[in-house]
């Protein structure tokens, strides 16, 4: 999405500079709930002052930077909270946020041009928006709880929450890509759906579309490459041990 | 002794461009060769010249295709030549009237571009970014809810074929979701939504609407779509219209 950058962040960085190399950043910080007006604090300073593991901060905000190379190295069981919390606020950012404004300007373009077109990129959106929703709910009280359990497992600690059967080769499964219907929608509006008075609010709805999308694509690789390999880790440990 | 043919060869590798020339100036065919590194260097030449053949790295393709429709309108004649050094898909070499690969030796690619030099044109598919007839009629009935099966059953071909054309289709396109080509096939007028359905269309939107305003209130969250109409007037009186303009 931004060319510009492909500075790897190091821990010693200033979170200054990390922000002007790629401003999306702000959202990463935003999500692990470090906030603004830090000074001239390193990364590490930060993370330390927040509780977040600076190896897990590291590698989410070098994939930002189309650096993938970070996210071999090992994880510690502890990280995995951190992850998942992060995973839990983006998943709130966008349903909250970003597909609501969305939604909402779409509601706007129909205002202003009330055709037959507009009407069905509306309900186009809004299925989409409801897989989205059913995929994210799937994983917030699903995946998340499972993985919570696994840990607890390890630590040594009983957990009432008991699924079997359940295992992390299920949720491979249900990795459906959402991005599909995502290039659809972006295709339509700019290839296909003629334009007539209603420039700016689709400037804004292609703008947080091809946003979201970049997003989008970051969130599954953060779960295919960190969170999944973790998981399995994990699993592989119980097994070991029968715990 | 016929006037000389005029070859292009298009290959950004200086080792490779070197190597062909160097084969075929080991031929005893009359032939002048112009290389080059870019589509914008063929064109130069197309402009000026009758070119027999164009041999090119089928990567410099891949993200000009608009510009190599152009250049093949332009040179109806010319034969053009692959040449392949990696993986590439099907589609594109479609395109070529002949494939020289890396490890052919030198007699293969001089009986090659011989066997060209000699042939005539044959007929190839363009990179076209307009829906055949045929894909058209899948696209008419797919959007109308029918499944594959039902489409061969009703076009008389295989579902194998209907595949064929709906993969042919999201790539014209660029979309994918059955619920997108509908909307893309209302914006091209290739279906027409009649007068019920855009009715249906614009009351439905409208009842989700109130629900979702008023979704706290237990009577909208329950109250089947239809009722909802009824509301109808009071939305346009209390809905300033200006606010969106």
């Amino acid at each position: 999405m931004i060319n510009k950058q492909n500075k790897i962040i190091t821990k010693d960085m200033k979170m200054f500079d990390v922000i002007l190399n790629n401003h999306l950043m702000i959202t990463v910080l935003e999500r692990f709930g470090i906030n603004l007006g830090f000074n001239e604090k390193t990364v590490d300073s930060l993370c330390h002052a927040n509780k977040i593991s600076t190896k897990v901060f590291l590698s989410i905000s070098n994939l930002y930077n189309d650096l993938e190379c970070i996210t071999d190295i090992d994880f510690n069981y502890k990280d995995i909270q951190s992850i998942i919390q992060y995973l839990k606020n983006s998943h709130k950012y966008y349903l909250e946020e970003k597909y609501q404004e969305i939604i909402d300007n779409i509601l706007l373009m129909y205002n202003i041009n009330k055709t037959s077109e507009t009407i069905m990129v509306n309900e186009f959106f809004k299925e989409y928006t409801k897989e989205v929703m059913d995929h994210i709910n799937y994983e917030n009280n699903i995946v998340f709880p499972y993985i919570n359990n696994l840990f607890d497992k390890i630590k040594g600690k009983n957990n009432k929450y008991k699924n079997n059967n359940y295992s992390v080769i299920d949720y491979k499964k249900h990795h459906n890509d959402i991005e599909e219907k995502l290039t659809d929608i972006k295709n339509l509006l700019i290839k296909y759906l003629p334009q007539k008075n209603d420039k700016s609010v689709r400037r804004k709805i292609l703008f947080d579309l091809f946003e979201l999308e970049y997003d989008l694509s970051i969130h599954q690789k953060i779960e295919n490459n960190i969170l999944i390999p973790i998981v399995e880790k994990m699993e592989l440990e119980i097994k070991k041990n029968k715990l | 002794m016929s006037k000389s043919q005029k070859i292009i060869i298009a290959e950004s590798s200086e080792i490779i461009r070197k190597g062909l020339i160097n084969i075929i100036n080991n031929t005893e065919l009359d032939i002048h060769i112009i290389n080059t590194h870019s589509l914008a260097g063929i064109y130069n030449h197309i402009n000026k010249y009758y070119i027999d053949i164009i041999l090119i790295n089928p990567t410099l393709l891949l993200n000009n295709t608009d510009f190599f429709n152009e250049l093949l309108s332009k040179s109806k004649e010319t034969k053009w030549l692959g040449i392949i050094s990696t993986f590439f898909d099907k589609e594109i070499l479609l395109l070529f009237d002949n494939l020289i690969y890396i490890n052919d030796n030198s007699e293969i690619v001089k009986e090659k571009i011989n066997k060209l030099l000699t042939q005539k044109k044959t007929n190839k598919t363009s990179i076209r970014n307009i829906l055949s007839k045929r894909e058209i009629d899948v696209l008419k009935l797919l959007v109308s809810g029918n499944s594959n099966k039902k489409i061969a059953d009703k076009l008389f071909i295989s579902t194998y074929t209907v595949m064929t054309h709906r993969k042919n289709i999201s790539q014209k396109t660029g979309i994918k979701s059955v619920a997108g080509l509908t909307i893309y096939a209302v914006i091209n007028k290739i279906i027409k939504l009649d007068s019920y359905a855009k009715y249906l269309a614009v009351f439905f939107n409208i009842s989700l609407k109130y629900r979702n305003k008023y979704y706290k209130i237990p009577f909208f969250r329950y109250c089947p779509y239809y009722l909802l109409i009824i509301f109808l007037p009071f939305e346009l009186i209390y809905t300033d219209r200006n606010q969106f303009l």
